[in-house]
């Protein structure tokens, strides 16, 4: 099968993960007992070369997989294991997906509280004098009488 | 976006031109300076002068006018000017004397002046450029000035002046600097070096030549903004116009006046202590960005803007003149009739009416109104005209518009509705307020006053709407007896001169028309010596505040640095992920993709729900 060896830099939870095909086109085979969402591939390649490699793309399976080791079986010849990465192989059909957002950098309503802001114990406090105070004082006289 | 930090400058010269980092006897000490704290009052090398403003043009000439000098200052500075076009503002500059061949730190010509002070402004807009807002400052841009110091070193051949700069954005230091500058053998000060910082005040003088036009390089200043991405550096040119006259710079940064080279070392401002005046704190997170919208269940969704409850307006009631007399007498008036009140031959003529003399008198109070007059009448006791006169008033009740408020936003956003609000009424109390009745409204608060009981009613209207209303008693019952005839009545005089500066009563009950009641036609079959109408005790509120306030209490929102970024901002819009960016969490989704395996999808859903971010 086919295989891209990358070096990703993204984070592990990003959409649209930035890579480098560290070999682009390298050929190996499924080790027996593999599944596709946790393969083990073999390539002919030194485990040293492989240093900077993290992430793959399996053609046959038409998904991204996270490496998560490489062992090396014999001179010239390693298992690459890999976990696959669902939001990157999917990511068109996850992008395309409408959602209920719950939290988001630009995307937001400030009006809700769903108790994410921390305050201080101390309020800010400041006074608004409206413009015009009770006027002056005046005697009143009330008396009986017509 | 709006932000807003704050930055305290300092400055201090090493003598010994060892430099930063090793400044073994500084003259100032960099960490008191901002608080204009003396080092050593011994020495010559710092002069604190509170509020002692300098002239920008010459500062040799000091002026004791301090409103002179503030004035002036406010007329030269730009705030209001974009960034781009200008400085920030001034807020901390030194004067270097740049005469030739210092060499005697005795020497007052050889000193520098420099003059530092802590203010605050609000940066609003977009960082670039800044648009600083003029308005928390408008009639005194030191109002937000605790201090202005001024203090003078020595700046001989050799010396190395190093300033400094702390930014603080929240309270939170987040950035400082400093440049070092020597002083040449002809007196100019060179920067030689800096720490590294990203906001900066950089300051280069060369030696001036009179009549020459400096490139853009003589004076520069840098600054980057709280989580800008790179360093903006403006430059100004130096114009000399024969030693004499100065213009100012492009950017009214630097100005000459003859050997003498004023440089202003502020490169921001900012918020220094934003809790005296919350209402200019700039909002770190007022976005522009889409809101969930109101609605739901069988509701129209349609929120009525207006209460149902209009001001009633003014009361247009009789009662005076028909069987009582209302005046509104003076001090003198008031002696007048006294005095023939109790005149032998009036007193006898008017028991022959009622049982004393006072009774005739219902009510003699002090109100917190002028009143509207009519004629000045003699003043009718019983079936007794008196020769005293005063002002006849004919109209029962008045009304007294206090004004109108409007409050923004703080946060614009939920902790606006965190907001305490406590409404002073004078004569009734505080009293709280809902945010949501007060929050981008116009408040409005007017008095409708019952001059017979004063009994009055305080209506609080929102946008035409009144919203609430509360009852107390703003009448301050001046106490009249007969114990003693004509001391007394004098003696009243005393008290109700000073009653009109002095006592009222408060609180919330409802009016009562205590002066009637207490005192009457219906005479007592005793003649009781101690009769009185009203009291002092409860008028307390005489000597409270006669302007109602409002007092906002705002939560203080503790925002760490990029929280969008890590773990967004609360959202609850249905949208398509593609549209987003950044940090993003999903309530709910039913997401659809083509050859997933259910594990996958669950997995899918789940990285959703704990938060993922798009490229």
């Amino acid at each position: 099968m086919n295989i891209t060896l990358y070096n990703m830099t993204s984070e592990a939870n990003c959409i649209g993960k930035t890579k480098t095909a560290v070999y682009p086109t390298m050929t190996g085979y499924l080790r027996n007992e593999s599944s596709r969402n946790n393969p083990v591939i073999t390539i002919e390649a030194s485990a040293g070369g492989l240093s900077t490699c993290n992430y793959m793309y399996i053609e046959e399976f038409n998904r991204y997989y996270f490496v998560t080791d490489i062992v090396s079986v014999r001179t010239g010849v390693v298992d690459i294991y890999g976990k696959v990465d669902v939001l990157e192989s999917f990511k068109t059909d996850i992008l395309n997906s409408k959602v209920i957002l719950k939290r988001q950098r630009d995307n937001w309503n400030l009006y809700l509280d769903d108790g994410s802001f921390l305050t201080y114990c101390n309020d800010y406090m400041y006074t608004v004098n409206f413009p015009t105070a009770i006027g002056s004082d005046t005697y009143v006289l009330v008396t009986a009488g017509y | 976006m709006a932000y807003g930090w704050k930055a305290h400058y300092g400055y201090y010269i090493d003598p010994n031109g060892t430099g930063h980092g090793t400044l073994a006897s500084p003259y100032l000490d960099g960490k008191n300076i901002s608080d204009c704290i003396l080092t050593d009052k011994n020495t010559k090398y710092f002069i604190p002068e509170v509020d002692d403003l300098p002239q920008p043009h010459n500062v040799v000439a000091h002026s004791t006018d301090r409103e002179l000098m503030r004035e002036r200052f406010r007329d030269e500075r730009h705030i209001g000017t974009p960034v781009s076009q200008g400085i920030t503002d001034w807020r901390y500059f030194s004067l270097f004397p740049a005469q030739p061949s210092p060499s005697s730190i005795n020497d007052q010509d050889y000193w520098s002046y420099i003059y530092w002070s802590m203010c605050q402004i609000t940066l609003e807009g977009n960082y670039s450029p800044f648009t600083i807002v003029d308005q928390p400052y408008k009639g005194n841009p030191f109002r937000w000035c605790p201090k202005l110091c001024k203090a003078m070193v020595p700046t001989l051949y050799g010396h190395v002046a190093y300033t400094f700069v702390y930014l603080y954005e929240w309270g939170k230091l987040i950035d400082q600097g400093g440049n070092l500058y020597t002083v040449g053998s002809t007196g100019s000060i060179t920067r030689v070096g800096s720490q590294s910082f990203s906001a900066e005040s950089r300051i280069r003088i060369n030696s001036f030549t009179s009549g020459t036009s400096y490139g853009a390089a003589d004076f520069v200043v840098c600054y980057k903004a709280p989580n800008a991405q790179t360093t903006s550096c403006y430059s100004v040119q130096v114009n000399l116009n024969g030693g004499a006259v100065y213009s100012w710079a492009v950017f009214n940064g630097l100005t000459t006046v003859n050997n003498y080279v004023v440089t202003y070392l502020g490169v921001d401002n900012g918020q220094y202590d934003f809790k005296s005046d919350p209402g200019e704190d700039p909002d770190p997170y007022a976005q522009t960005g889409e809101k969930s919208k109101p609605g739901g269940g069988g509701g129209t969704g349609v929120i009525p803007g207006i209460s149902p409850t209009p001001y009633p307006g003014s009361v247009d009631l009789l009662g005076v003149g028909a069987f009582i007399n209302v005046y509104t007498p003076n001090a003198a008036d008031l002696l007048a009739l006294a005095g023939e009140m109790w005149a032998p031959n009036v007193v006898e003529l008017i028991k022959g009416y009622v049982l004393q003399p006072m009774d005739s008198i219902i009510s003699l109070h002090v109100m917190p109104w002028p009143l509207v007059g009519g004629q000045r009448m003699p003043i009718k006791l019983g079936f007794y005209t008196a020769t005293a006169t005063a002002i006849e008033v004919d109209q029962q009740y008045y009304e007294h518009d206090c004004g109108t408020i409007h409050i923004d936003e703080i946060w614009g956003s939920y902790l606006d509705y965190k907001c305490r609000f406590s409404l002073f009424l004078p004569f009734i109390g505080s009293i709280p307020l809902q945010p949501e009745d007060v929050i981008g409204k116009d408040i409005t608060v007017k008095y409708m006053m019952n001059i017979l009981t004063g009994s009055v009613v305080a209506y609080v209207i929102r946008d035409d709407a009144v919203i609430a209303n509360f009852g107390g008693n703003c009448s301050f019952q001046i106490p009249l007896t007969g114990a003693d005839k004509s001391n007394l009545i004098s003696g009243i005089i005393g008290v109700a001169g000073a009653a009109v500066n002095g006592l009222a009563t408060g609180g919330m009950t409802a009016p009562v028309a205590a002066g009637i009641a207490s005192s009457s036609l219906n005479t007592a079959m005793s003649k009781t010596t101690y009769q009185k109408a009203g009291g002092l005790g409860a008028n307390t509120a005489y000597m409270g505040i006669r302007t109602p306030y409002l007092t906002v209490y705002v939560p203080n929102m503790c925002l760490p640095d990029d929280q969008n970024g890590f773990i967004g901002y609360p959202s609850y819009i249905t949208d398509t992920l593609g549209n987003q960016r950044g940090y993003t969490e999903v309530y709910k989704s039913h997401i659809h993709a083509s050859g997933a395996s259910e594990e996958e999808l669950i997995e899918i859903e789940n990285l959703l729900s704990s938060g993922v971010i798009i490229a």
